[in-house]
């Protein structure tokens, strides 16, 4: 059966970016901050307050959850996080709803409405 | 000054979400401040009424409010004070600047952990305060009913981030020796009798050593155990 994900979507540009940055590999935090930075080329700034008002909600529904320390010499305040099974379904399924808007942005920015006769 | 604003701002949070992320956020506050601390109060202030606003209850309400007081009142009156406040002192700081002086230090504050010992072990509480030049403070340890049981600490020695103070329990002292590192205090327990050290036998008889680890609470009675009247 196949699973129902819509409840899920659309993602916010926040959610999106985070479970993008964590699509990759695990990472704390700040590395979450500074991996969305990099993706979007610095025009998505994701401050702590925004990031972790987002984590929490994402670990609440099991789509992120932490993830072991990497070492024991590790900054304690440092935590990682990674994405879940359910998490990276979600992910796809709204990769896959953008591509289909993109589909439609490209075909009706090709052909321009016709101009109403004056 | 501005880390000590951006540290009450954190505490004005709920606590589930204060317990959870407040060391991740100030890492990162302290990673990413020198870039400018304006986007980063406008984030916080933001996530803040988002936090407080999910809680929609008439309580929760009430809480927003008076979080949104507060992080107006602390930034009319820290800058009063030099040094970073922690949740727990927050109310302290209020009725501080009120009242007597204070002075904030890292290790001010509540601090849960456990104690490992030859002696009592379980779990471990102690709430340091510094007032006029003078530490105060108390040490909460669970007694073998299952309650916290709480004494005052005497010949409290702060040096840097290295602590010891001690306590006494029946006829033996328990001095604490500590030290903060990472975010955490950690240190060894020597339990004395009659001026002598356990470490060595007293009398024939080994009274207890251990050693303990606290991490900063956000509340005082984080742990949720009952403390003795």
């Amino acid at each position: 059966m196949k699973e129902d994900l819509s409840p899920f979507l659309p993602l916010s540009p926040a959610t999106l970016h985070i479970l993008l940055s964590l699509a990759g590999e695990e990472r704390h935090g700040y590395g979450i901050m500074q991996e969305v930075a990099r993706q979007s080329e610095g025009q998505y700034k994701l401050g702590p307050g925004t990031l972790y008002d987002n984590l929490q909600k994402l670990m609440d529904q099991a789509i992120v959850e932490e993830a072991p320390r990497r070492s024991a010499d590790d900054d304690p305040r440092r935590r990682y996080y990674r994405l879940t099974g359910l998490g990276r379904r979600i992910l796809t399924a709204e990769v896959a709803r953008l591509e289909g808007v993109v589909r439609e942005a490209r075909i009706h920015l090709r052909q321009p409405s016709p101009r109403r006769a004056s | 000054m501005t880390r000590s604003l951006y540290r009450s701002l954190l505490c004005l949070y709920p606590p589930d979400f204060r317990a959870r992320f407040t060391d991740e956020m100030l890492w990162i506050y302290d990673e990413t401040a020198s870039a400018g601390v304006i986007p980063l109060f406008t984030d916080g202030f933001a996530s803040l009424f988002r936090q407080w606003a999910q809680h929609s209850t008439p309580l929760a309400a009430a809480g927003l409010g008076g979080a949104l007081h507060m992080a107006l009142f602390l930034i009319m009156i820290l800058p009063m004070t030099s040094r970073v406040p922690v949740c727990v002192p927050v109310r302290r700081v209020l009725l501080s600047n009120i009242s007597a002086p204070v002075e904030l230090t890292r290790l001010s504050g509540a601090w849960v952990g456990a104690l490992r010992s030859t002696g009592p072990s379980g779990p471990i509480e102690l709430i340091l305060a510094k007032r006029g030049g003078a530490w105060t403070g108390k040490l909460y340890l669970q007694g073998p009913d299952g309650q916290m049981h709480g004494g005052p600490l005497q010949d409290i020695n702060v040096e840097g981030d290295s602590l010891r103070f001690r306590i006494e329990a029946g006829d033996a002292d328990m001095i604490f020796t500590g030290r903060l590192r990472q975010g955490k205090l950690t240190g060894v327990l020597e339990a004395t009798a009659n001026g002598s050290q356990v470490a060595a036998r007293v009398r024939g008889k080994k009274v207890g050593e251990g050693t303990w680890q606290m991490a900063r609470a956000a509340s005082p009675n984080a742990a949720g155990i009952r403390r003795s009247p």
